[in-house]
This record gives C-alpha cells, sequence and structure tokens, in this order.
C-alpha cells in the first residue's frame, strides 16, 4: 500500500514547524510497511495533479507569505474544491486555514483573498499585540471517541462564521478569543489553528487520518497496527494535566 | 511594595532639582543592590535594573555617556561577538563597558548602566558596548543621551515565535528605527532580511559584510528559510548560493534588491584560517557562522581604526566562558557545551558534530519557561536526519519528551534514545559512558548546566 501526499507552498507556509506534520504521517505509514510519497507545489512549479493524492497539506506562514500565496493559489480553485469533493484530505493550518474561507484581513487592513470554499472569513485587530497565544486543547470527536487534542496557537487573525467545528475549546482560546469551538472539520478536511506540530503529540489523529486514506483509496477496511507512543503519550499527558488542572481549580 | 514615581508628575510639582535628587538616590539604592547581590554571590542580572525602572520609569534618560555607543543586534551571535569586541577596544588600551551575561533586554541592560555610572549619571568611558535584543533597540536608543554610534545587525531567522514573533514585525521595527535616527549600520549582507534596514539609512553610513561562493556552500537550501520574497516586488528572490538557512548570496530578478558592494568579504576560508584579501584570519571556532560573527567585527575595526593584529590576536585565542562553544574536560572526558535556542542555531551547531568520525552522544536540554517561549514547535525545524553517529541521545529539560518524539519521528532508534526530565540526573547518565560529549541547551537552562558542568570538572 501507498499514500500519495502533497504538500502545497512547504517553502512559505512552514512557519511552526508544520511540515512536522507530514514527516510523522510518514514516519506512522512506514512502521506499518506503508511507502510514502511526498510531492511539493510551490510558485513557479508545474501544476499539480490535485485528484492524484490521498492528502493535501497546508501550513501556516506570515502575513506576506500569505498574500503571495493567495494570488497563486486561487489560480487552483476549481481543481482543490473538486478533489474536497471527491474526497480526497485536506489538512490545513493556521494561515493554510484561512485561506481556505472568504477572506483573511490582515493587521493592516489588507484583504487577502481566500479561496472561498467554505462561508468563514478571518479578521486581524490592527493592533498587532492581540493575539490568541498559547497552549490549547479541544475535544474533538475522531472517529467515533471523543478526544482531547493538543496543539499551541499563535494567530492575530479571528475567524467568524464556522459552523463545523474541528473541537470544542477546553483549554485555550480557539477560532476567535475565549471561542467554545476551534477550527473547522467535515468528513474528509480539517483545518485548525493548532500548532505544535498538530500531529506531533495527538497519534488518534494521525491514525485517524492515515486510515481515511487508506481505505477510500483501497475501497476496503484497514485496521492500523499498534505502534509504541510512549513519548507521545507522557508528553501529552504531561501537558494536558498542566493545563487541564490550572484552568478548573 | 516598590512606590512609584512618575517622572512627569514629580517634574511638574517640584522640579528638575529634587528629580536629580531622586535619580541620584535610585543609582545608589541600585548600586547597593547589585553589591549585596554579588556578596550573595548572585549575578546582578535584571533585578537590579527592574527595580530602578519601578522607582523611575525614565531613569535612564537621566544618563550620559562620553563614549561611543555601539550595540549588537540580530537573532544569533549577540552574546560572542559583544564580548570579543569588548575584548578586542580593551586590548587597544580603551576603557570599555558592556553587558557581559548576554542580559540584553531593558532591565539588564538597565543594571549594566547604573552598575558603571557616577551618581550624577554620568557613564565614563570610551566605548559603551550592548547586546541588544531586537525589539528593545529603538525603546533603548531613541533618546539624544542614548545616540548609537553603529548599530551592528547578524542575522535574523525565526526565533522563539510566540516571545519574539515574526521576522517581519521586528524589521519593520527597526526600519522605522533607522529612518528616524542617524547611525551607522554594520549589516550582513548575505542576509536578505538584514540588507533591507540599508534601504531606509538615509542619513548613516551603511557597511555589509558576507562570505563568497564556497566548496561547501550549496545550490538549494535545505535548511528552513525565512524572508526569501522580495521586500519591494513581493517575488521570491534568486539565489547564486547558499551558506546555510537563506544566508548566501541572493537577488531580485526585477528591481535588483540584493545587488550591493561588500565592504568586508571572505573569499576563502580553509580549516581554521580564512581570508579577507590579502589578510589572514584564524579562528578558534570555524563553524561558518562564528565567521560570519567575526566579519561584523573586522568591519568595525575598520570604522574605528582598530589594529588588525589585536582583531587577530582575539579571533585566534577567544574562549567562550558563556555555554556558547565551551569546552570542558571532565574525569578526561571531553564535553563540549552549545547554545541551540531556534532552528538555525541549532542546526549549523548540530551539523558541525553529527558527521565527525568519533564515539560520541548527545545531551539535549529543552525548557519552555518565557524566555524560551511556551512553543516548542520550532524543534521540528531541526534537521534530525543522519544522527545515527550518536550512540545515545539523551533529552532533559520541562519538554524533554517533546524532544524526545521528534528525533524518533526523523528516524532514530527509540530504544537508544533516554529521557530524564532532572538536568542534573541526565548529566549524571551522560557521563556514564567514555566517550565523547556533547550538549545543546536552549536559552533558559544553559548557565545552570553550564555551571554544573564547570563544578564537576573541578571536582
Amino acid at each position: 500500500m501507498n499514500l500519495n501526499i502533497l504538500c502545497l507552498y512547504p517553502n512559505m507556509m512552514d512557519l511552526y514547524g508544520d511540515n512536522g506534520n507530514i514527516e510523522i504521517i510518514k514516519y506512522r505509514a512506514n512502521k506499518r510497511g506503508i511507502d510514502v510519497n511526498i510531492d511539493s507545489y510551490t510558485i513557479n512549479d508545474e501544476e499539480p495533479d490535485f485528484y492524484n493524492y490521498d492528502l493535501v497539506f497546508l501550513g501556516g506562514g506570515s502575513d506576506k507569505e500569505q498574500k503571495v500565496v493567495s494570488k497563486d493559489i486561487i489560480k487552483y480553485k476549481k481543481q482543490i474544491e473538486r478533489s474536497i469533493n471527491l474526497g480526497v484530505f485536506y489538512l490545513l493550518i493556521c494561515g493554510g486555514f484561512q485561506l481556505f474561507g472568504k477572506y483573511y484581513k490582515d493587521s493592516e487592513d489588507n484583504i487577502i483573498e481566500g479561496l472561498n470554499i467554505f462561508d468563514f472569513y478571518t479578521e486581524s485587530s490592527t493592533d498587532k499585540k492581540e493575539r490568541c497565544i498559547g497552549n490549547i486543547v479541544i475535544s474533538s470527536k475522531i472517529g467515533n471517541k471523543n478526544i482531547e487534542i493538543l496543539g499551541f496557537e499563535n494567530h492575530g487573525g479571528q475567524t467568524f462564521n464556522t459552523d463545523k467545528p474541528f473541537g470544542k475549546v477546553l483549554y485555550g482560546n480557539g477560532n476567535t478569543f475565549k471561542n467554545e469551538y476551534e477550527g473547522l472539520m467535515t468528513e474528509n478536511v480539517i483545518g485548525t489553528y493548532l500548532h505544535g506540530p498538530l500531529l506531533s503529540k495527538n497519534p488518534e489523529l494521525s491514525d485517524y487520518i492515515i486510515k481515511y486514506c487508506l481505505e477510500r483509496k483501497y475501497k476496503k477496511n484497514i485496521n492500523l497496527s499498534k505502534l509504541d507512543d510512549e513519548f507521545e503519550i507522557i508528553a501529552k499527558k504531561e501537558m494536558l494535566d498542566k493545563l487541564l488542572t490550572k484552568s478548573n481549580v | 511594595m516598590y512606590f512609584v514615581i512618575t517622572h512627569d508628575i514629580i517634574l511638574m510639582l517640584v522640579g528638575d532639582v529634587l528629580m536629580k535628587f531622586i535619580n541620584m538616590f535610585i543609582i545608589i539604592i541600585t548600586k547597593i543592590i547589585i553589591f549585596i547581590l554579588n556578596l550573595l554571590g548572585k549575578k546582578a542580572g535584571t533585578v537590579p535594573g527592574r527595580i530602578a525602572i519601578k522607582l523611575n520609569r525614565n531613569i535612564r534618560d537621566y544618563l550620559r555617556v562620553t563614549g561611543k555607543i555601539i550595540v549588537v543586534t540580530g537573532t544569533n551571535g549577540k552574546t560572542t561577538t559583544t564580548s570579543m569586541i569588548a575584548e578586542i577596544l580593551e586590548k587597544s588600551n580603551k576603557k570599555v563597558i558592556y553587558n557581559k551575561g548576554g542580559n540584553n533586554i531593558g532591565w539588564g541592560i538597565t543594571t549594566t548602566l547604573l552598575k558603571n555610572c557616577t551618581v550624577t549619571g554620568k557613564i565614563n568611558c570610551d566605548y559603551l558596548v550592548l547586546e541588544t535584543d531586537e525589539h528593545w533597540v529603538p525603546v533603548i536608543y531613541s533618546k539624544k543621551n542614548m545616540k548609537i554610534d553603529t548599530l551592528i545587525v547578524l542575522n535574523f531567522f525565526r526565533d522563539q515565535l510566540d516571545r519574539a514573533g515574526e521576522i517581519e514585525t521586528i524589521v519593520l521595527k527597526l526600519e522605522k528605527f533607522i529612518k528616524n535616527n542617524n547611525c551607522n549600520l554594520i549589516l550582513n549582507g548575505n542576509d536578505p532580511n538584514v540588507v533591507r534596514l540599508g534601504l531606509v539609512n538615509k542619513n548613516g553610513k551603511n557597511y555589509y559584510y558576507g562570505i563568497d561562493k564556497l566548496s561547501t556552500s550549496y545550490l538549494v537550501s535545505h535548511d528552513k528559510m525565512e524572508g526569501i520574497i522580495c521586500p519591494n516586488c513581493k517575488i521570491p528572490l534568486k539565489y547564486d548560493y547558499y551558506q546555510y538557512s537563506h544566508i548566501g548570496h541572493f537577488k531580485c530578478e526585477k528591481c535588483g534588491y540584493g545587488n550591493i558592494s561588500l565592504n568586508t568579504k571572505v573569499d576563502k576560508i580553509d580549516g581554521d584560517t580564512f581570508y579577507i584579501g590579502k589578510d589572514k584570519y584564524v579562528t578558534n571556532n570555524e563553524n561558518l557562522y562564528n565567521i560570519y560573527n567575526l566579519l561584523s567585527i573586522v568591519t568595525l575595526s575598520d570604522i574605528y581604526n582598530i589594529d588588525k593584529n589585536i582583531v587577530k590576536d582575539v579571533f585566534k585565542t577567544y574562549e567562550d566562558k558563556n555555554g556558547r562553544h565551551q569546552t570542558f574536560n571532565i574525569n578526561g572526558r571531553k564535553c563540549i557545551l552549545n547554545l541551540g535556542k531556534n532552528p538555525t542555531g541549532f542546526n549549523v551547531v548540530l551539523k558541525s558534530i553529527k558527521y565527525k568520525n568519533e564515539e560520541k552522544e548527545l545531551l539535549i536540554v529543552l525548557n519552555d519557561n518565557v524566555n524560551d517561549g511556551h512553543d516548542v514547535s520550532w524543534i521540528w525545524d531541526i534537521d534530525f536526519t543522519d544522527m545515527d553517529g550518536f550512540k545515545r541521545i539523551i533529552c532533559t529539560g520541562t519538554r524533554a519528551y517533546d524532544m524526545a518524539i521528534t528525533i524518533k519521528c526523523s528516524g532514530y532508534k527509540k530504544e537508544n534514545i533516554v529521557v530524564e526530565h532532572n538536568k542534573e540526573k541526565a548529566i549524571d547518565i551522560l557521563l556514564k559512558t567514555n566517550n565523547k560529549k556533547y550538549i545543546i541547551s536552549n536559552y533558559s537552562p544553559l548557565i545552570s548546566v553550564k555551571e554544573t558542568l564547570e563544578k564537576l570538572e573541578k571536582r
């Protein structure tokens, strides 16, 4: 079996080690004998065949880079929208998430056009100090289970009008300051502000994505073998204990 | 409880004379606190300055510096560059005041200033050399009495994003500062983020330094990069070669951004020796990032007519005592400590050791305290491939497990990773075996790790 992954603009949209997510998917797939092919697309490259991939990834960037990427990615709106409808999995972090909405208004009131695939929109405060920064925990339904997802958020943009959140905020801010919800999740799209990288301490989520991609591709039930997640489990537990006891007491 | 005096209100009420007395009083108190801290064997880092600022937030306005102010800023290399400059100037028989311990934000700099001034606020020196956090440059040096003569900008890399913010924010702040001031700029001509500052320097002079294409230069960068878009045209910059990360020879094909002539240029590097024209320099730390820092110093010595023989002598003999590239001998084992607080800094250090053909082990210390940044996602930008040369990798610090995950996912054998939160215990584990030891620590644990190693060395 193999997984075919496309990383969009990895040289520009990788502000917080977000490309680590793909490294993690590759590691966990390889451990189970699944081959992983990773292609990248950036400005001036040939048009990628979006339909040919199982997973498409786009990370976060600074306002400056996001502006440049926005102009380029809009050329592929049709292909991206159609591949989502065909079930290709999209993992979108921070700035990458923002680009899939209607628009992003940056801290200097510039409007950066989005792909307008989803109805949400994002606006930054003109005060650059106003940012949602810190560790964040959300509760998210992954498969049939509710699990706690841990990450780090750092965004000036406030995202409004999301109707299918990625999870309920247990600690931290979410889509806007002190929001109840974080991100966006459909059957095959996750858009979120969680860095860390997202998958580094949430192995269940990594496996959920791998399983989804393989089941779609091979049209059969896939049972992934268990991996030794000792480090991930302890790292996550330590941080959850610190955050959740602090906020509840 | 401190009592807070607002400068303006006092001035309004009782005028200049009383304010002078109050400031004298604050300076004396600060000096007493520094004296007591030193007596207790503690370093007078940020605390005295912090108290002084609490008492009068404008206390620095009261100071007068007799000499020239040289400021070193940028992401990596500030502490070492500053102390080398100080050593060179001292050896040139100049009176130098500088911030030794790397206390480079408002509180720490205020401590250094008040420690070295007279009660009337006069700082007597030929040169005041201050390493300064990028964000604090406009805060500290915008007033007339603290006017910079030369500002050195070493590089801009991504660093502690949750604390320091994006590079773009820093560059914009410094651009604004430079526009409104008049000072010499010594700039890394191979860093596109730094070269931008020269464009807005209409009042002062620009001096650029850089390194020519070497046999080790890359045509494609494998590291994380920043600022690879032309600031004028917003299109990707074209690189002739990369030295590391986004450091290299770049140009915008549309507007020519990056077409600068270098005042100090290395033509050739041969092991620990580098050549600037016919001048030959030898360094005890041949890492490329260090040679870049040395070039800023060579440029500075041109501006201030400092004897090149003294510069050469210091380059050759300088040894860090600040945990940056510091060597220890513990029970016959060589142990080298380095700082790695952001991906680029960590990568240059790691690259310089991982391919060495020797039996070795590595200890990594990772904390997430306030001055480290609570976000540790940057460790995923470190290149942990080809780590099999290390027999074991020990991870310690508050975020030891995060580090262990990153190393494991890069393909290093999990069985050879040891995790121990306690730093002293982790150092014990490291020293149990008989081979060469490397330690890379991020910012907040560095000094305590250094001190532990110094104690072990003396035992």
